[in-house]
């Protein structure tokens, strides 16, 4: 059973549309959404977790239709939805009346791992700080999906690796799944056992990680090269001044033409910025 | 619900210390001087301005999103900002009740408020909380706020002025001035179906609210 499975999923706004899109998050796995502002990331989230109805398609959470079994989900998003005037010591309270499973004690853990102080109003906390009790406060439930919308931006690298490190824990037990949005796509490329790549509400790519990574190639050469190979063996093409790049799928590539790595960041901006 | 409440509660520590100042001061106000009425007027638009205020700091926040990965009904949100109303309108009882005591053994209270002129205020303020809410969650605070406003002056005044062809004088004099104590004389063998009433409208603008948040997206 998997954690998430989109079907055809649409949402129309005047200016923008998601979708069609099919998206799934094996349970077990961690997903890591990307694309650029704008694409449809947090519209896609908010869909999964009913804040939006789709226009068309279906949403299923755990097998079953629509978000229902919010008992043993944590959400994060992209900043922290407390009224400022709260200490987490008043969170604690009212998310310990919400939740059917919150461990207060957990939840002690995590603000005295993360240097939290009880009292003071969540208004005063750093971003850093705001972030790690909206983290503190997803996982001291029995939650086995975490829904990340944009975590780590924002934060410096020192505060993002502690994070990093917290769902590496939590992917230690095979029934947790995670579906991670994020611009930096370095954060990405730690955690992720799949990709999935949004542009312009569309899921452009949705792959395993490690064969994404070894599947494609940059390709530095003349457009005269490029030519050359067969147009589906180009996913995209950037030209500059003074060099063309291309990303190119490996095996389809002579193996006279040196074919540089490809880092996650590379295939967001060559679908990003897609010529024809 | 009663997470929701508590946060709201919370949410509001600072508002709430401030209207439990002015129970005091103007329970003290009120002894002193030996009138009560403008007091009891003021405690009710305070609390009914208690869910509006609660609102706003939600939208400020956006907890409207984070409440609804909650495992609680969104129904139960909607809920807890009538009964935070209801509780402050509640709260502003408690003053009125010691008014009442304070008359009855002592000469200190010189226009002592009657139970009849209570029932009424909390009938009125109950009234107003019942038509306001189903604006402020569908058009959110600022918007609803005004929208409520304007259509329950429409509705005060407008109704009145066509039903006086116009003339304002006449409407101010029929309509506004003395109206509580006309109602109360209306309504003076008969409270308990004021406060009644007043709940039945409650249950019917909760439900017209449930069914507007269910309908649209969350924010």
């Amino acid at each position: 059973m998997d954690a998430i499975h989109l079907h055809n999923v649409s949402k129309h706004y005047p200016a923008f549309t998601l979708g069609p899109l099919d998206l799934t998050v094996p349970t077990g796995s961690v997903v890591g959404f990307i694309g650029e502002n704008g694409a449809g990331k947090s519209t896609t989230i908010k869909l999964i977790l009913g804040l939006l109805m789709p226009d068309s398609g279906s949403v299923q959470v755990f097998g079953e239709d629509g978000c229902r079994d919010l008992e043993h989900i944590g959400v994060v998003f992209d900043s922290c939805h407390f009224p400022g005037d709260l200490s987490a010591r008043d969170i604690g309270r009212v998310l310990s009346a919400s939740f059917r499973t919150w461990s207060a004690k957990t939840f002690e853990d995590y603000l005295t791992r993360f240097d939290l102080p009880r009292k003071k109003p969540v208004k005063d906390y750093s971003r850093g700080m705001q972030m790690k009790l909206s983290i503190a406060c997803a996982l001291s439930h029995d939650c086995r999906l975490l829904l990340l919308d944009e975590p780590t931006s924002g934060l410096d690298p020192v505060i993002r690796d502690e994070i990093l490190d917290i769902f590496y824990d939590f992917m230690q037990d095979d029934s947790h799944s995670i579906l991670i949005s994020s611009h930096i796509t370095s954060d990405l490329e730690k955690i992720c056992d799949y990709v999935a790549f949004i542009h312009q509400g569309q899921i452009a790519l949705f792959e395993e990680k490690d064969s994404l990574l070894a599947r494609l190639g940059i390709l530095h050469a003349d457009p005269s090269v490029l030519s050359s190979l067969a147009p589906d063996a180009i996913l995209g093409v950037r030209r500059g001044q003074f060099q063309t790049q291309a990303l190119v799928e490996r095996d389809r590539v002579p193996s006279s033409l040196p074919l540089e790595p490809v880092k996650l960041d590379d295939i967001l901006l060559f679908l990003a910025r897609k010529e024809g | 619900m009663y997470a929701l409440l508590l946060k709201d509660i919370l949410a509001l520590k600072r508002t709430l210390r401030i209207y439990a100042a002015f129970l005091v001061i103007y329970c003290a106000i009120g002894i002193f001087s030996g009138n009560s009425s403008f007091f009891m007027v003021f405690i009710t638009v305070l609390s009914i301005m208690l869910p509006i205020n609660a609102m706003t700091i939600d939208k400020g926040c956006h907890w409207n999103a984070y409440a609804a990965c909650l495992p609680i009904p969104r129904s139960m949100g909607v809920l807890s900002k009538y009964i935070l109303a209801g509780l402050g309108i509640l709260a502003a009882i408690v003053p009125c009740l010691v008014y009442l005591l304070i008359d009855r053994y002592t000469d200190l209270i010189t226009d002592p408020t009657s139970w009849s002129e209570i029932i009424l205020m909390i009938t009125l303020g109950l009234t107003i909380l019942a038509f306001q809410m189903p604006f402020l969650f569908r058009f959110g605070p600022e918007r609803g706020r005004f929208a409520s406003m304007a259509a329950l002056l429409l509705l005060c005044l407008g109704l009145p002025i066509l039903v006086m062809k116009g003339n304002v004088i006449a409407v101010h004099e029929t309509f506004v001035q003395n109206i509580i104590t006309q109602m109360a004389g209306f309504f003076q063998p008969r409270m308990w179906v004021l406060i009644v009433g007043a709940l039945m409208l409650n249950v019917l603008s909760a439900v017209i609210s449930i069914v507007i948040v269910n309908r649209h997206d969350v924010d």
